[in-house]
Protein backbone atom coordinates (compact mmCIF):
# COMPACT_ATOMS: atom_id res chain seq x y z
CA UNK A 1 0.00 0.00 0.00
CA UNK A 2 1.63 2.90 -1.01
CA UNK A 3 1.93 6.05 1.20
CA UNK A 4 -0.54 9.09 1.53
CA UNK A 5 2.05 11.62 2.94
CA UNK A 6 3.53 12.94 -0.46
CA UNK A 7 -0.40 13.20 -2.17
CA UNK A 8 -1.46 14.77 1.36
CA UNK A 9 0.86 17.13 1.40
CA UNK A 10 1.28 18.39 -2.35
CA UNK A 11 -3.05 19.23 -1.54
CA UNK A 12 -2.54 20.90 1.27
CA UNK A 13 0.31 23.44 0.34
CA UNK A 14 -1.53 23.58 -3.22
CA UNK A 15 -4.74 24.61 -1.44
CA UNK A 16 -3.66 26.89 1.48
CA UNK A 17 -1.20 28.61 -1.32
CA UNK A 18 -4.32 28.84 -3.82
CA UNK A 19 -6.96 30.26 -0.68
CA UNK A 20 -7.55 34.00 -1.47
CA UNK A 21 -8.27 34.52 2.02
CA UNK A 22 -5.00 32.80 3.71
CA UNK A 23 -2.90 34.55 1.02
CA UNK A 24 -3.86 37.72 2.28
CA UNK A 25 -3.27 36.99 5.74
CA UNK A 26 0.30 34.78 5.07
CA UNK A 27 1.60 36.34 1.86
CA UNK A 28 1.41 32.87 0.50
CA UNK A 29 3.99 31.70 2.79
CA UNK A 30 3.22 27.96 3.59
CA UNK A 31 6.56 26.42 3.64
CA UNK A 32 7.22 22.34 2.90
CA UNK A 33 11.27 22.47 4.54
CA UNK A 34 12.21 24.30 7.95
CA UNK A 35 11.87 28.45 7.95
CA UNK A 36 15.39 30.51 7.09
CA UNK A 37 16.94 32.08 9.95
CA UNK A 38 14.74 35.75 9.56
CA UNK A 39 11.76 34.25 7.74
CA UNK A 40 9.66 36.75 7.26
CA UNK A 41 6.11 36.35 9.58
CA UNK A 42 3.64 35.29 9.54
CA UNK A 43 4.41 31.95 7.93
CA UNK A 44 2.98 28.46 7.80
CA UNK A 45 5.34 25.49 7.91
CA UNK A 46 4.28 21.64 7.33
CA UNK A 47 5.31 19.75 10.39
CA UNK A 48 4.72 16.76 11.85
CA UNK A 49 2.91 13.31 10.05
CA UNK A 50 1.59 10.34 11.28
CA UNK A 51 0.19 7.50 9.13
CA UNK A 52 -1.09 4.57 10.63
CA UNK A 53 -3.28 1.88 8.50
CA UNK A 54 -7.05 2.05 9.07
CA UNK A 55 -9.44 0.15 10.44
CA UNK A 56 -11.46 1.48 7.17
CA UNK A 57 -9.27 -0.59 5.12
CA UNK A 58 -10.69 -3.50 3.32
CA UNK A 59 -9.67 -7.00 1.85
CA UNK A 60 -8.86 -5.29 -1.65
CA UNK A 61 -8.27 -1.99 -0.58
CA UNK A 62 -5.82 -0.33 1.76
CA UNK A 63 -6.14 2.58 3.85
CA UNK A 64 -4.32 5.18 6.30
CA UNK A 65 -5.64 7.07 9.49
CA UNK A 66 -3.55 10.46 9.31
CA UNK A 67 -2.52 13.00 11.12
CA UNK A 68 -0.84 16.48 9.79
CA UNK A 69 0.61 19.13 12.03
CA UNK A 70 0.89 22.57 10.25
CA UNK A 71 3.16 25.13 12.54
CA UNK A 72 2.08 28.86 12.32
CA UNK A 73 4.70 31.40 13.10
CA UNK A 74 3.63 35.24 13.83
CA UNK A 75 3.37 38.34 16.27
CA UNK A 76 6.16 40.96 16.97
CA UNK A 77 5.77 44.76 17.23
CA UNK A 78 3.73 46.86 14.94
CA UNK A 79 3.62 49.98 15.82
CA UNK A 80 5.11 49.83 19.05
CA UNK A 81 2.00 47.68 19.48
CA UNK A 82 2.37 44.19 20.17
CA UNK A 83 0.28 42.13 17.73
CA UNK A 84 -0.04 38.34 18.02
CA UNK A 85 -3.14 35.96 19.49
CA UNK A 86 -5.41 37.79 17.88
CA UNK A 87 -3.89 37.70 14.00
CA UNK A 88 -3.24 33.82 14.80
CA UNK A 89 -6.71 33.43 16.01
CA UNK A 90 -7.81 34.79 12.50
CA UNK A 91 -4.90 32.97 10.11
CA UNK A 92 -5.98 29.66 12.28
CA UNK A 93 -10.08 30.11 11.07
CA UNK A 94 -8.99 31.08 7.52
CA UNK A 95 -6.62 27.61 7.72
CA UNK A 96 -9.43 25.85 8.79
CA UNK A 97 -11.90 27.69 6.10
CA UNK A 98 -9.82 26.43 2.96
CA UNK A 99 -9.48 22.97 4.35
CA UNK A 100 -13.29 22.84 4.64
CA UNK A 101 -13.72 21.19 1.08
CA UNK A 102 -12.29 17.77 0.90
CA UNK A 103 -8.99 17.46 -0.74
CA UNK A 104 -8.49 15.40 -4.35
CA UNK A 105 -5.48 13.06 -3.23
CA UNK A 106 -3.64 11.13 -5.98
CA UNK A 107 -4.34 7.08 -5.41
CA UNK A 108 -6.78 7.99 -2.74
CA UNK A 109 -9.72 10.12 -4.34
CA UNK A 110 -11.31 12.58 -2.35
CA UNK A 111 -10.79 12.80 1.38
CA UNK A 112 -11.88 15.23 4.10
CA UNK A 113 -9.20 16.95 6.78
CA UNK A 114 -11.04 17.60 10.69
CA UNK A 115 -8.96 20.00 13.24
CA UNK A 116 -7.95 17.57 15.83
CA UNK A 117 -6.82 20.28 18.20
CA UNK A 118 -4.60 23.69 18.44
CA UNK A 119 -2.10 25.02 20.52
CA UNK A 120 -1.20 28.34 21.19
CA UNK A 121 2.20 28.80 22.41
CA UNK A 122 4.53 32.02 23.07
CA UNK A 123 8.22 31.36 22.38
CA UNK A 124 10.96 32.31 24.84
CA UNK A 125 11.48 35.57 22.59
CA UNK A 126 8.84 37.34 24.16
CA UNK A 127 7.12 38.01 20.87
CA UNK A 128 6.91 34.79 18.66
CA UNK A 129 3.53 33.02 18.26
CA UNK A 130 3.76 29.68 17.57
CA UNK A 131 0.28 28.05 17.08
CA UNK A 132 0.70 24.11 16.15
CA UNK A 133 -2.59 23.23 14.20
CA UNK A 134 -3.42 19.44 14.06
CA UNK A 135 -5.69 18.03 11.85
CA UNK A 136 -6.73 14.04 11.26
CA UNK A 137 -7.83 12.35 8.11
CA UNK A 138 -8.38 8.94 7.06
CA UNK A 139 -8.59 7.79 3.30
CA UNK A 140 -9.38 4.42 1.42
CA UNK A 141 -6.96 3.32 -1.83
CA UNK A 142 -9.04 4.22 -5.10
CA UNK A 143 -10.28 1.19 -6.93
CA UNK B 1 1.18 28.70 36.07
CA UNK B 2 -0.47 25.69 35.15
CA UNK B 3 0.06 24.08 32.28
CA UNK B 4 -0.03 20.50 30.52
CA UNK B 5 0.65 18.72 27.92
CA UNK B 6 -1.26 15.50 27.71
CA UNK B 7 -2.82 12.91 25.45
CA UNK B 8 -5.72 10.41 26.38
CA UNK B 9 -6.29 7.28 25.84
CA UNK B 10 -9.90 6.69 23.57
CA UNK B 11 -11.24 10.34 24.35
CA UNK B 12 -13.32 9.10 27.33
CA UNK B 13 -15.51 7.08 25.08
CA UNK B 14 -15.49 3.76 27.81
CA UNK B 15 -16.39 6.19 30.65
CA UNK B 16 -19.47 6.75 29.04
CA UNK B 17 -20.86 3.52 29.74
CA UNK B 18 -22.52 4.47 32.95
CA UNK B 19 -25.10 1.59 32.78
CA UNK B 20 -22.53 -0.88 31.97
CA UNK B 21 -22.44 -4.11 34.42
CA UNK B 22 -19.53 -4.61 36.70
CA UNK B 23 -17.71 -7.34 35.40
CA UNK B 24 -17.39 -5.25 31.89
CA UNK B 25 -16.75 -2.33 33.56
CA UNK B 26 -14.01 -4.30 35.20
CA UNK B 27 -12.51 -5.90 32.18
CA UNK B 28 -12.49 -2.66 30.48
CA UNK B 29 -10.41 -0.91 33.95
CA UNK B 30 -8.36 -3.95 33.72
CA UNK B 31 -7.60 -3.24 29.72
CA UNK B 32 -7.32 0.30 30.09
CA UNK B 33 -4.54 0.03 33.03
CA UNK B 34 -2.43 -2.16 30.97
CA UNK B 35 -2.78 -0.10 27.83
CA UNK B 36 -1.79 3.37 29.87
CA UNK B 37 0.59 1.37 31.17
CA UNK B 38 2.12 0.16 28.12
CA UNK B 39 1.96 3.27 26.35
CA UNK B 40 3.54 5.06 29.06
CA UNK B 41 6.96 2.85 28.71
CA UNK B 42 6.79 3.72 24.89
CA UNK B 43 6.72 7.25 25.37
CA UNK B 44 9.19 7.72 28.26
CA UNK B 45 11.65 5.02 25.53
CA UNK B 46 10.86 7.64 23.25
CA UNK B 47 11.16 11.20 24.88
CA UNK B 48 14.51 12.66 23.96
CA UNK B 49 16.92 12.38 26.89
CA UNK B 50 19.78 14.79 27.61
CA UNK B 51 19.72 14.55 31.17
CA UNK B 52 16.71 11.88 31.44
CA UNK B 53 14.60 14.48 33.44
CA UNK B 54 11.82 15.29 31.24
CA UNK B 55 10.97 11.59 30.55
CA UNK B 56 11.38 11.15 34.58
CA UNK B 57 8.32 13.41 34.29
CA UNK B 58 6.08 11.41 32.21
CA UNK B 59 2.93 11.12 34.01
CA UNK B 60 0.31 8.71 33.81
CA UNK B 61 -3.02 9.28 35.58
CA UNK B 62 -5.68 7.64 35.49
CA UNK B 63 -9.58 8.69 35.59
CA UNK B 64 -10.70 7.70 39.63
CA UNK B 65 -12.62 5.39 37.81
CA UNK B 66 -9.81 3.67 35.90
CA UNK B 67 -11.76 3.90 32.41
CA UNK B 68 -9.71 6.57 31.09
CA UNK B 69 -5.87 7.56 31.23
CA UNK B 70 -4.00 10.44 30.27
CA UNK B 71 -0.33 10.77 29.63
CA UNK B 72 1.38 13.64 29.33
CA UNK B 73 3.68 16.68 31.46
CA UNK B 74 2.76 19.41 34.00
CA UNK B 75 4.49 22.07 34.41
CA UNK B 76 4.65 22.06 38.10
CA UNK B 77 7.22 19.34 37.80
CA UNK B 78 9.17 21.51 35.67
CA UNK B 79 9.05 25.04 37.64
CA UNK B 80 9.01 22.60 41.10
CA UNK B 81 12.45 22.06 40.04
CA UNK B 82 13.19 25.74 38.93
CA UNK B 83 13.20 24.90 35.36
CA UNK B 84 11.43 26.60 32.51
CA UNK B 85 8.44 24.09 31.14
CA UNK B 86 10.36 23.09 28.23
CA UNK B 87 8.45 20.39 27.41
CA UNK B 88 6.03 22.30 24.96
CA UNK B 89 9.31 23.48 23.06
CA UNK B 90 10.60 19.95 22.79
CA UNK B 91 7.31 18.57 21.48
CA UNK B 92 5.86 21.52 19.24
CA UNK B 93 9.48 22.82 18.27
CA UNK B 94 9.85 26.27 17.83
CA UNK B 95 10.63 28.56 14.76
CA UNK B 96 14.59 27.75 15.50
CA UNK B 97 14.10 24.23 16.12
CA UNK B 98 11.89 20.86 15.09
CA UNK B 99 9.14 19.60 16.58
CA UNK B 100 9.82 16.01 18.32
CA UNK B 101 6.08 15.14 18.93
CA UNK B 102 6.58 11.71 20.44
CA UNK B 103 3.99 12.02 23.00
CA UNK B 104 1.40 12.24 20.00
CA UNK B 105 3.42 9.91 17.48
CA UNK B 106 2.90 7.41 20.33
CA UNK B 107 -0.24 8.03 20.83
CA UNK B 108 -1.33 7.57 17.61
CA UNK B 109 0.53 4.19 16.81
CA UNK B 110 -1.31 2.90 19.80
CA UNK B 111 -4.59 3.91 19.89
CA UNK B 112 -5.73 1.19 17.63
CA UNK B 113 -4.71 -1.27 20.09
CA UNK B 114 -6.47 0.89 22.74
CA UNK B 115 -9.83 0.69 20.77
CA UNK B 116 -9.95 -2.91 19.84
CA UNK B 117 -9.01 -4.28 23.82
CA UNK B 118 -12.11 -1.85 24.77
CA UNK B 119 -14.30 -3.62 21.95
CA UNK B 120 -13.03 -7.09 22.72
CA UNK B 121 -14.33 -6.59 26.57
CA UNK B 122 -17.91 -4.84 25.07
CA UNK B 123 -18.33 -7.85 23.19
CA UNK B 124 -17.32 -10.02 26.23
CA UNK B 125 -19.98 -7.79 28.38
CA UNK B 126 -22.96 -7.97 24.77
CA UNK B 127 -22.11 -11.86 24.83
CA UNK B 128 -22.81 -12.67 28.57
CA UNK B 129 -26.20 -10.54 27.89
CA UNK B 130 -27.05 -12.45 25.36
CA UNK B 131 -26.93 -16.04 27.20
Amino acid sequence: MNTLLPSLRRALVERWVNDSALTALVGGRVLDRLARQGETMPYLRLGSRTEVPSDMRTLDRGGWDVTVTADLFCGGLVDNAYVGFEEAETIVNAMHAAVLEPLLLEGFGMASLRPDGTAYLSEDDGKTIHVPVRYRMSALESP
Amino acid sequence: MSASIEVRGLSGLAANFRTMDGAAKQGIRKAMRERGEAQHAATVAECPKRTGFMASKTRLEFSPEGLTYDIGYHAEDFEGAGLAFYAQFVIYGTSRMAANDFLFRVHEFMRQDTTRAIGDELRASFERFRV
